[in-house]
């Protein structure tokens, strides 16, 4: 990789999810059946698990900056997740709090990091129609814990276009809002 | 942005994206550790190779860059 490259990371999300965060209290109901310290065991294993993943993500963060390429990573930023609740290296880039108006199959509040760059500033207008937008907490879930739903991660290749256009190329197309001034 | 090299996409739904790059005229690839339907260009540890480039960077002085927040 050189200067010249974008890296554009869909930075796991799982242990830094809202519903993660649910682990962490002795009352989660998957632990009715568990002693105290069958649970904070796990616990414990959870939070070490997250941060590694924090760690991992710093990391990554600090490589792009000092070798100087450019990265866009995304992670979700609805409810408290872990980055969210937490100060984390760097506020967002961008928040795009519906991606449904791009044409995404999700509503799903979504943060963007850029490191070595700015994001541009596009508007294109996709609204997905209200019958084809879907709900996370509908779809279908992760074959065992821990791991992330395919359904629930999908994108649509339209938003997808969209956001490109929008935030990194800085590229017009026929649905682009045009500004007054 | 003016990309003159290619877009690494990484991780889960990085196909989408590496398609989308490529319609747009920009070379891109995706990198994953899964390969679960048969389109990622690199099947690759991303973690270890997070580590090692941490590991073999060298520290220097960096100016910190302004930072924008915008929301939309």
């Amino acid at each position: 990789m050189t200067e010249d490259d974008l890296i554009v990371a869909f930075f796991p999300c799982i242990e830094f999810s809202c519903v993660a965060q649910m682990w962490f209290s002795l009352t989660q109901k998957d632990y009715a059946k568990w002693s105290y310290k069958q649970r904070v065991d796990y616990m414990l294993e959870k939070n070490n698990r997250r941060a590694y993943m924090f760690g991992l993500l710093c990391k990554l963060c600090c490589v792009s900056l000092v070798k100087g390429i450019r990265m866009v990573f995304e992670n979700p930023w609805s409810e408290n997740t872990y980055l969210k609740q937490n100060v984390f290296l760097k506020p967002p880039s961008l928040i795009d709090k519906d991606r449904t108006r791009r044409g995404d199959y999700f509503k799903k509040p979504t943060a963007y990091w850029f490191w070595n760059c700015e994001p541009t500033k596009g508007c294109t207008i996709q609204q997905t129609p209200s019958i084809m937008i879907k709900s996370v907490s509908l779809q279908k879930k992760a074959p065992k814990a821990g791991l992330c739903s395919e359904e629930r991660s999908m994108i649509s290749p339209d938003y997808a276009r969209n956001f490109i256009c929008d935030f990194i190329l800085g590229k017009e197309q026929k649905l682009t809002q045009l500004s007054l001034f | 942005m003016e990309i003159k090299g290619k877009v690494w996409c990484m991780f889960e739904q990085s196909g989408t994206f590496k398609q989308e790059f490529i319609k747009l005229g920009i070379p891109a690839i995706d990198l994953d550790i899964q390969n679960n339907f048969g389109q990622t260009d690199m099947q690759i540890d991303l973690f270890e190779q997070i580590e090692k480039a941490y590991t073999h960077t060298h520290t220097h002085t960096h100016r910190a860059r302004s930072i924008q927040y915008l929301t939309i």
